[in-house]
């Protein structure tokens, strides 16, 4: 039995890795070009004044702590709709009731529209051929229990 | 007319580049023109603002909705119970149904079924249904279940599709419950029993839906989507799964109760994805399912772009025609939940087609006054900065909620690295398989069958 996890990138191309390498970095780089903003308001708020020019450039952090408040607001509302949500269905959960019926034969043979002999000896079957018509209905099943038996073979009745 | 459609009249079977170049200025030309127009409408500032900060807010929004939904699931749910290999006892252990699906899976069926006959539960069948395969599909299964007595193999004379040979397996199935995977997956050898205590415990559930790990991990494209799998599929997945409803069992893992699936008439034969459409029938037929995190599978998955391309472009298709089909059923009381799954499922739609059109607008509005604004707006900004943070804490919540299951494995966080991929690029081909996916759903004629799709398995070693 084989391993569950396929990590085989010696497999790829030198392109198709360096592909990849350069994608990623790209991405990181992209990455890193939209956190600017919180690399420099780390900055600014350490102290390092000359920085002020770009926070103003980001929107200024008035805006931010604006932003901020507008940002922990939803949230809180995301939170409240989620834990009142929860707390609803938790209250009107009923006790489980009774198990439901299994699926009879009768009915299965009516909803596939297959005779209920056939079923009988299919569903005891390990080797079964089953044959369709254009719509995709069940015209013929044959069946056979074991490689060394023969195989019985029957028509659905709507066939 | 354009100089294009000019030369296509006159019979020309090659266009000079000339003629492209000036047919090409001319669209330009108009588009701009177009435009321009449209610019002057006095809504028109007020419209396309309200459209950005939809494009910009919704993902954001969203993804909020989805990490806390997850935490809260967590909570309530997984945080005693994420240990696969700690079995639950069951009260009684009702005899199961496994059906393996497979079409062509010759290079894969063998495994499967060998991975299936070692499943830690007491009583359970296999049955391998082979779906008109032109390989020896066929050939090796019956060599198989001459070995193993607990497999059964049902030969599909012809090729019916998969959802017509999960059909046949139901019917010719011993059992009440079955458990569906596919013929290229690994199921966890836990996986049954923590499935079936769902139907014991709950006589509503209707269905259980598994957890997919990605197996192949060799391409950047493979990596990126075991991420996707635990920061994007698994939130949503426990997020949905705290709201009550969901919108997907996972096709390649999921178990059924026979009674419910016999009242909602088992799968369709004529929707590309039978999972998508077998989990709103049932909910809408009042039945639950559930999320289980500890039923793990092991999926392979496409490691090119064509083959992610094709895979996706057929899940959207197959959620745009759930939408089609079950969008009357909506305007009934009884579907009251499922209209949050329906409207998110609308609204992610409309985003896609808005962030196309905002691609298309964008290189027009470059040629227009606002040009210097516009390359402003790519500058870095306070909002840019919360949206990437947003991303980052997402893919820490999930990972490290969803790392309990890669525990065997190796663990989760070295794919922190290779995330960063997913809202820059991934989100793109996302955007382009929705549209596509959505178009193609219009375009069907109802009542199509739907045939099986045999996707691209990634990279693996030669035997």
């Amino acid at each position: 039995m084989s391993d569950l996890i396929i990590n085989v990138p010696h497999l790829q191309t030198f392109q198709q890795r360096f592909g990849a390498f350069v994608v990623t970095v790209t991405c990181w780089l992209l990455w890193l070009y939209f956190l600017v903003p919180i690399v420099t308001l780390s900055g600014w708020l350490m102290g390092l004044r000359q920085l002020a020019k770009e926070i103003r450039w980001f929107g200024g952090y008035k805006s931010l702590m604006e932003l901020m408040e507008l940002y922990g607001e939803a949230v809180l509302v995301i939170v409240a709709l989620w834990l009142c949500w929860t707390l609803l269905t938790s209250l009107r959960r009923s006790p489980p009731g009774q198990q439901p019926p299994p699926v009879g034969k009768a009915e299965l043979c009516q909803a596939y529209a297959v005779a209920p002999a056939d079923l009988d000896r299919c569903q005891n079957a390990q080797r079964i051929t089953v044959h369709f018509d254009d719509h995709g209905h069940i015209v013929q099943m044959e069946s056979a229990a074991a490689a060394d038996e023969p195989a019985g073979a029957a028509v659905a009745p709507g066939a | 007319m354009a100089d294009f459609d000019l030369l296509v009249h006159a019979g020309h079977q090659t266009l000079p580049w000339e003629a492209l170049l000036d047919d090409a200025q001319y669209w330009l030309h108009e588009a701009v023109r177009g435009y321009n127009h449209l610019a002057r409408w006095k809504y028109w500032d007020d419209l396309t603002d309200l459209a950005a900060r939809f494009i910009f807010y919704y993902p954001l929004l969203m993804a909020y909705v989805w990490m806390i939904g997850a935490i809260i699931y967590y909570l309530r749910w997984e945080r005693r119970n994420n240990d696969p290999e700690n079995l639950p006892a069951l009260p009684h252990y009702p005899p199961v149904s496994i059906l393996v699906p497979c079409h062509n899976e010759a290079d894969n069926v063998r495994e499967t079924v060998e991975f299936l006959l070692k499943q830690k539960y007491p009583d359970f069948e296999i049955i391998a249904i082979n779906d008109g395969s032109k390989d020896n599909t066929l050939e090796i299964l019956l060599e198989l279940a001459d070995i193993h007595p607990q497999l059964r193999v049902v030969n599909l004379a012809t090729n019916q599709g998969k959802a017509m040979g999960l059909r046949t397996a139901a019917l010719l199935a011993k059992n009440e419950y079955l458990v569906c995977i596919d013929g290229d997956t690994l199921l966890g050898l836990e996986a049954v029993t923590w499935m079936v205590r769902h139907f014991i415990d709950d006589p509503k559930v209707g269905a259980i839906t598994g957890n997919p790990r990605i197996r192949n991990r060799s391409t950047l494209l493979g990596r990126v989507q075991v991420g996707e799998f635990s920061a994007i599929v698994g939130t949503i997945k426990r997020a949905q799964r705290t709201y009550g409803r969901v919108f997907t069992v996972s096709g390649v893992i999921a178990a059924f109760r026979k009674s419910a699936l016999h009242q909602v008439g088992y799968w369709s034969n004529d929707m590309i994805t039978e999972d998508i459409d077998i989990s709103w029938k049932l909910q809408l037929a009042g039945w639950d399912i559930r999320f289980e995190p500890n039923a793990l599978c092991w999926v392979l998955m496409p490691e090119t772009l064509k083959g992610l391309w094709k895979q996706r472009v057929r899940w959207a298709q197959g959620g745009a025609e759930v939408l089609f089909r079950y969008g009357r059923d909506m305007l009934r009381r009884t579907s009251l939940a499922m209209w949050p799954l329906y409207l998110e499922c609308v609204v992610s739609i409309s985003w896609s087609f808005l962030v196309v059109a905002l691609m298309l607008y964008l290189p027009i509005d470059l040629f227009t006054e606002s040009r210097r604004e516009q390359l402003a707006d790519l500058s870095p900004s306070w909002t840019s900065m919360l949206l990437s943070v947003t991303c980052l804490i997402q893919f820490a919540v999930s990972l490290s909620i969803d790392s309990h299951y890669e525990r065997r494995t190796g663990g989760m966080s070295r794919y922190y690295y290779w995330m960063i991929w997913y809202p820059i690029v991934y989100w793109m081909i996302n955007v382009g398989t929705t549209v596509t996916g959505f178009v193609k759903a219009m375009r069907k004629t109802r009542g199509t069958r739907a045939v099986w799709v045999t996707h691209d398995r990634g990279l693996r070693p030669k035997r």
